[in-house]
């Protein structure tokens, strides 16, 4: 259980450099850095609900109302829910909308919404890791 | 990959025809359409931010529920979930999956999924 809630951790912090790469090297498509925010924080949150026995997700699950309802189990990670909308509603409008005009204030917002994501429940995984 | 692959507008793309947004499993039908539907139109119209809401059903039988906004805040987000968690435990039997679109200026539909369905636009 631990392996996998690791595995998906792994892709976490992958994923954050990801984003700070496509931030630092690629400035024009900055907007493909909010996508692997998104990512980050779905890996995160994942590898959060593996570590529980009141969660019951399969983690290879695409499906966004499984990891919701899951995440509706875990009162703890109230404060982050939001935040990880909001973080998702906008990599939707990167990866979808042809029109969406992205602006550096979306690139404010989603780095904002996953630092305060990270800070509710990084602590938490590791904790449950035994990391700390 | 985790996420990819499941979005609504990927298997959109190779739909012919909009699925209907009504699911396998409907609520009851009223004189202004589903109860659902009359529901989602009650509650997300009483987010000043909310301009429209348009309605998408995905292979897997989810309600897609897009919700257009002018621009994304965090302002509205709040009272949003709040009346999206309140559709929800009205028609437990059914799954949303809940989504905010940026109109950024243009027409509401023009930020959603090609043939999703109008529920209200003001």
């Amino acid at each position: 259980m631990n392996e996998a809630a690791q595995l998906h951790f792994g892709r976490y912090t992958h994923d954050v450099e990801l984003a700070r790469r496509i931030e630092t090297r690629l400035p024009g498509d900055q907007d493909w850095a909010c996508v692997a925010m998104f990512y980050a924080a779905m890996h995160l949150m994942t590898a959060y609900f593996i570590t529980k026995s009141n969660v019951t997700l399969d983690p290879s699950s695409a499906v966004h109302p499984e990891r919701k309802k899951a995440m509706d189990r875990c009162p703890e990670l109230k404060d982050s829910r939001d935040k990880y909308r909001q973080l998702k509603d906008l990599s939707e409008s990167v990866r979808y909308d042809a029109g969406f005009a992205f602006g550096s204030h979306h690139l404010v917002q989603a780095k904002a919404h996953l630092a305060r994501i990270a800070a509710i429940v990084e602590p938490k995984l590791k904790k449950r890791l035994g990391m700390v | 990959m985790l996420g990819w692959g499941r979005e609504p507008e990927m298997q959109k793309s190779t739909r012919a025809k909009p699925r209907s947004v009504r699911p396998a499993r409907s609520s009851k039908e009223g004189a202004n359409g589903a109860l659902h539907e009359q529901a989602l139109r009650r509650r997300l119209s009483s987010v000043d931010a909310v301009r429209a809401v348009f309605l998408a059903a995905d292979d897997e039988g989810i309600i897609h529920v897009y919700s257009v906004v002018p621009e994304y805040d965090s302002g509205f987000y709040d009272e949003l979930l709040k009346q999206e968690r309140l559709v929800e435990k009205e028609f437990p039997h059914l799954t949303f999956e809940f989504h905010v679109r940026a109109h950024q200026g243009r027409e509401p539909a023009r930020a959603v999924p090609f043939g999703s369905q109008p529920l209200f636009v003001r």
